[in-house]
C-alpha cells in the first residue's frame, strides 16, 4: 500500500488522527471503507468470473469475518445503479452484499471497484468452464432445491424491478451442503448484466448479441435463464454436445429452445409443463412469476399456442447458403453487407418476402425499412446500415448487427465502454451514433425506457458533431454509459465515478508531483459535463482558448465550483498545482502593486487549499477593467510629467535669461517700495523736517 | 455692398474720433508743459537715465524701465516739491539743474534702480533655476515610480492595444504582460 492514493484531504486533520484505512492493520492491508480487509494473498479462483477475480475478505467483529470480495475490471462497468435495490433484497438464497467501494489494488497499482459479499454460498454447482453440461439430476430434487428458492429470489427481483442477468448453474452455489439441498444464487452486480453468462442460457435474441451488448435484460430473460438452467440440470444427455454458440442459436431458431436444450429427453408431466412455460421463445408467451407460482400451487395452465415462425416456400441464396427462415437470414445478413445490399437493391429480397414467405407483417415492415433506406446517406457504410434495417424488418427481436458489433440498444453504452477500454475498433459505435439508423428500431421496440434511450442517442449525435471540449466521442461515452468511470489517461490509476472522486484523484496526483502539466483533458471535461454541467459548462469557452491566463482561471473556477457545490474539503495540493501555473494570471495585471497583493493572498489561500477563496479573488468582472483604466490614467500622468519636463528643460536651456522676467518683476516691486520710501522721506524733509 | 459701406462709415467715424482725441490730449499736454515748465525741465533732465533705459529695454512689460524709473523719479521728487513750493519756480529749477549735487543725487537713485534690477534678477533667476532642477529630479523619480508599478509600457513609446498591451510583440496579450512585467 505504499503508492495508495489518499482519500479526500480533510480541512484540518487533527494531530495523531488515523485514516480509516489504517484501522485494521499494517501497511500491506487492502482496506475497504475502514471496516473490511481484503486478502490479496488468498484468491478464491472458484468464485472468479472471467476478468473479475475473487479474494478472501474479512470484516471486523461487527461486520462478520467470512467474506469474499470481487475485484471489478475497468472494462466491465459494474451495476452501480442496481446496488441499492440489490442490497434491499433480503433472501437467504441470494448471495448477500455487505459492502462495496473503491480500493487500491497493489498488484495493478491502481484503484479498483470491489464488492464484498458474505461467503456462505458454498461451491458452484458446476465449473464455469463447463457451459453446456448435462447434470441428470432428479426432477423432485430440482423442484424443491432449485425451483422453489429460485422463484422466491426472482420474485424479489421482480418486485424491485431489477433483473439478475446471470442465472445459470455456473452462478449457482451449493450453500455448503454436499447434496445440493441449499442452492444459492450468486451475485450479479460486479459486471454488466449477462456479460458473464453463456449464450445457451439467454433467449435467442439476447444470445445473438455480444455478451457486453445484451443490455440489462428483464424478468422474462431471467425466467428463460432459469428454465435453461433447469433443463441442463435435468437432462442426462446433451443433445448439442460439441456445438458452437452460433449452431445452438440456429438450432433454437429452427426447432425452438425446448427442443434444443432437451432433445429427446423424456420428462414427467409437471416439470415438462414448467420447462415448456419457461422456455417459450416468444417473450409474450413465456411464463411470468405469477404463472410459475400458480403452477407451484398445483394449478395446471393450459398450454399457450406458440405462434408459428414464418417459413419461406422457396429458399433465398445468401453466401452460398439456402435460407428459408427470415430470422436465420436476418441473423447472418451482416456477415456480408455488400451481398445483402445487392439482394435489397435488385428487389430479390422484396420478392422473396412477398412471394415465398407471404407474411403480411414482415412484408409491411420490409416496405417501411426500404423506405427508410431510400433516405439514407449514400457512401461509407450505406450497405451495412441498409443491412441493419432489413434484418430488423425480417427479425424485429434480433439485436443490431452492424459491421463487427452486435448489441441491443440498451446494451450499447456498456459495450462501447468495454470496446474503448480494451482499445478495440470503436468506429462501428461512432457510426451507429452518427447515422442514427437504430432510432426506428428503438422506436418500434417495446422497451420501457425507449424515450430516454432515443434522447440519449440524439444527444450523443449532437455532441459527436460538435467540436467543443465537452463534446465528441468522449461525451457520447458518458451519455450512453452513465455508470462508466472517467476513462481519462490522466486518471488511469484511479477509479473515478463522481466529481468528488475526481477532486480526490487530482489531489493525489498533485501531491505526488506538481509536474503534472494538464488535469483537464477531453475525457475529464466530458465526464464532469455529463455528471453535472453546471460545474464546468460556464467555463468551457475560457478553457478552450489559447490564452494561458484564461485557461488557468477557468480550471481554477471549475475546481472551485465543484468544491463549493459539493461542499468539499480543502485541497492544498491542487491549489499548489494551480499556483504553479499562475504567473500568466498575475502578470496580466498592469499594476504590479496589485499583482503583488493578489499574489500574497493567493499564496495564503493555496496553502490552505481553499480553491473557492482563490477563485473569488478573480471573480470580479471589473478586476482587469479597473486595472486597465488605472493603467491608462497612469499613462496620461506620465505624459503630463514628460511635457512638464520638456518645458522646464526648454526654459533652462535659455541660460542666464532663465527667470529674468520674474526677477525683473520682483525688482520692480522692490524698486517701487524704495521709491515710496524715498518720496515719503522727501515729503517729511520738505514739509515737516524743515 | 450695403454692409461694406456701413463698415467704412463706422471706420471713418472712429478715425475722426481718434484723431480728435490725439489732438485733444496733445493740446492738453502742450498746455500742461507750458503751465508746469519748471517741473518739466527738471524731470526731462533728471529722468534722462530712465529715457535711455526705456529706449534700450526690449522686454515685454518693460519691468527694467519701471524699476529704474520709479527710483529715478523718487530722486527727482524731492526737488519737484521744492520747485512747487517756491514763488519763482523756473529760477529754482535752473538753480537745481546747475548744482552738480542735484544731478548726482537724482542719477544715484537711478543707479540704485539699476542695481536693484540687476541683483533681484540674478537672485530670483538662480532661485528659479534651482527650483526647476529640483522639479526635474522629482519628475524623474515619479516617472521611475510609474514605470516600476505599471511597466515600461507606461512611457507611451510603444503602440498599445485597447487593454494596454504592446502591439509590436508577437503572441497574445498575456505574453506582452509577462514581457512588460
Amino acid at each position: 500500500m505504499t503508492d495508495k492514493p489518499e482519500p479526500t484531504k480533510t480541512k484540518k486533520p487533527e494531530k495523531g488522527q488515523k485514516t480509516p484505512e489504517k484501522d485494521l492493520s499494517g501497511d500491506k492491508d487492502i482496506v475497504l471503507n475502514g471496516n473490511y480487509r481484503l486478502i490479496a494473498e488468498e484468491p478464491l479462483s472458484y468464485l472468479d468470473k472471467g476478468k473479475i477475480k475473487a479474494y478472501r475478505a474479512m470484516g471486523n467483529t461487527q461486520h462478520g469475518a467470512n467474506l469474499f470480495a470481487l475485484i471489478c475490471d475497468k472494462s466491465m462497468t459494474p451495476r452501480f445503479q442496481s446496488k441499492t435495490k440489490y442490497m434491499n433484497i433480503s433472501n437467504p438464497n441470494l448471495c448477500k452484499l455487505v459492502q462495496s467501494g473503491k480500493i487500491f489494488w497493489p498488484s495493478e497499482k491502481q484503484e479498483r471497484y470491489c464488492f464484498v459479499y458474505e461467503d456462505t454460498i458454498g461451491q458452484p454447482i458446476i465449473k464455469r468452464d463447463d457451459k453446456n453440461p448435462a447434470l441428470g439430476w432428479k426432477p423432485e430434487n430440482i423442484l424443491s432445491n432449485i425451483v422453489d428458492p429460485m422463484v422466491t429470489v426472482l420474485k424479489e427481483f421482480r418486485n424491485k424491478e431489477l433483473s439478475h442477468g446471470e442465472i445459470w448453474p455456473g452462478n449457482m452455489f451449493d450453500g455448503g451442503s454436499k447434496a445440493g439441498q441449499k442452492i444459492n444464487l450468486g451475485e450479479c452486480l460486479s459486471s454488466p448484466a449477462s456479460s458473464n453468462m453463456p449464450a445457451l442460457y439467454e433467449p435467442i435474441e439476447r444470445a445473438l448479441a455480444d455478451p457486453m451488448g445484451r443490455g440489462p435484460g428483464d424478468i422474462s430473460s431471467d425466467i428463460y435463464a432459469l428454465g435453461a438452467s433447469l433443463a441442463v440440470m435435468l437432462r442426462s444427455e446433451n443433445p448439442m454436445k460439441g456445438q458452437t454458440d452460433a449452431q445452438i442459436i440456429e438450432h433454437k431458431i429452427e426447432k425452438g429452445s425446448y427442443a434444443t436444450l432437451l432433445g429427446k429427453e423424456r420428462l414427467s408431466g409437471a416439470i415438462l409443463e414448467l420447462l415448456r412455460g419457461l422456455l417459450y421463445d416468444d417473450t409474450a408467451q413465456r411464463w411470468t412469476i405469477d404463472d410459475i407460482e400458480a403452477w407451484q400451487d398445483g394449478r395446471r395452465l393450459s398450454p399457450k399456442q406458440s405462434p408459428k415462425r414464418a417459413k419461406a416456400t422457396r429458399p433465398i441464396m445468401f453466401q452460398d447458403k439456402k435460407y428459408t427462415r427470415p430470422e436465420l437470414l436476418a441473423k447472418d445478413l451482416f456477415h456480408d453487407a455488400d451481398q445483402a445490399a445487392k439482394l435489397i437493391e435488385n428487389n430479390e429480397m422484396d420478392q422473396w418476402v412477398d412471394r415465398a414467405i407471404e407474411d403480411k407483417l414482415i412484408k409491411s415492415r420490409l416496405e417501411q425499412s426500404l423506405q427508410d433506406i431510400a433516405g439514407y446517406e449514400r457512401g461509407g457504410s450505406y450497405n451495412n446500415r441498409a443491412t441493419v434495417a432489413v434484418a430488423h424488418a425480417l427479425y424485429p427481436d434480433c439485436c443490431v448487427q452492424y459491421k463487427s458489433v452486435s448489441f441491443h440498444p440498451q446494451g450499447f453504452g456498456k459495450y462501447l465502454t468495454q470496446s474503448y477500454v480494451e482499445s478495440k475498433n470503436i468506429e462501428p459505435f461512432v457510426e451507429t451514433i452518427r447515422y442514427s439508423f437504430i432510432a426506428p428500431i428503438i422506436h418500434e421496440s417495446n422497451m420501457l425506457d425507449k424515450s430516454t434511450l432515443l434522447s440519449n442517442f440524439e444527444l450523443s449525435r449532437n455532441y459527436l458533431n460538435q467540436k467543443s471540449l465537452n463534446a465528441g466521442f468522449e461525451r457520447c461515452l458518458y451519455i450512453m454509459d452513465p455508470e462508466a468511470p472517467c476513462l481519462s489517461p490522466i486518471l488511469d490509476k484511479y477509479y473515478v465515478q463522481t466529481s468528488m472522486d475526481m477532486m480526490n484523484a487530482f489531489e493525489d496526483i498533485c501531491q505526488k508531483s506538481l509536474k503534472a502539466t494538464i488535469l483537464f483533458d477531453r475525457h475529464v471535461i466530458s465526464f464532469l459535463s455529463a455528471k453535472d454541467r453546471q460545474n464546468i459548462d460556464p467555463y468551457l469557452s475560457e478553457l478552450s482558448t489559447n490564452d494561458p491566463r484564461k485557461k488557468i482561471l477557468a480550471q481554477l473556477k471549475i475546481l472551485a465550483t465543484i468544491q463549493k457545490r459539493l461542499n468539499l474539503d480543502y485541497y492544498p495540493a491542487i491549489a499548489q498545482w494551480i499556483l504553479k501555473s499562475f504567473d500568466p494570471v498575475l502578470s496580466y495585471f498592469h499594476d504590479s502593486k496589485k499583482s503583488e497583493t493578489l499574489k500574497s493572498k493567493v499564496e495564503k489561500l493555496a496553502k490552505e487549499g481553499n480553491l473557492q477563496g482563490m477563485a473569488a479573488l478573480f471573480d470580479s468582472p471589473n478586476l482587469y477593467g479597473h486595472d486597465v483604466e488605472n493603467f491608462f490614467q497612469a499613462k496620461k500622468h506620465y505624459k503630463k510629467l514628460e511635457d512638464e519636463k520638456k518645458l522646464i528643460e526648454k526654459e533652462l536651456a535659455k541660460g542666464n535669461r532663465y527667470g529674468q522676467n520674474t526677477g525683473r518683476q520682483v525688482a520692480s516691486v522692490i524698486s517701487m517700495g524704495f521709491a515710496f520710501l524715498i518720496m515719503g522721506f522727501s515729503i517729511y524733509k520738505t514739509f515737516l523736517g524743515g | 455692398m450695403a454692409k461694406k459701406k456701413k463698415k467704412n462709415k463706422q471706420n471713418k467715424g472712429k478715425k475722426s474720433i481718434l484723431t480728435f482725441k490725439t489732438l485733444f490730449f496733445s493740446f492738453l499736454f502742450v498746455i500742461g508743459c507750458i503751465l508746469y515748465l519748471p517741473s518739466v525741465v527738471l524731470l526731462f533732465v533728471g529722468m534722462l537715465p530712465t529715457l535711455i533705459v526705456y529706449s534700450t529695454d526690449n522686454q515685454p512689460g518693460k519691468n527694467k524701465t519701471f524699476t529704474i524709473g520709479a527710483l529715478n523719479f523718487s530722486g527727482c521728487f524731492y526737488y519737484l516739491i521744492n520747485i512747487w513750493g517756491h514763488s519763482h519756480p523756473m529760477d529754482r529749477a535752473v538753480d537745481y539743474l546747475s548744482d552738480p549735487m542735484t544731478i548726482v543725487v537724482i542719477y544715484s537713485t537711478a543707479a540704485l534702480g539699476y542695481l536693484i534690477d540687476y541683483m533681484a534678477t540674478l537672485f530670483v533667476s538662480s532661485i528659479l533655476r534651482q527650483k526647476s532642477l529640483l522639479r526635474l529630479e522629482k519628475i524623474e523619480k515619479e516617472k521611475k515610480k510609474l514605470e516600476g508599478r505599471w511597466g515600461t509600457k507606461v512611457n507611451g513609446e510603444r503602440r498599445l492595444d485597447d487593454d494596454g498591451f504592446p502591439l509590436d510583440i508577437g503572441g497574445d496579450a498575456s505574453d506582452s504582460a509577462e514581457e512588460s512585467a
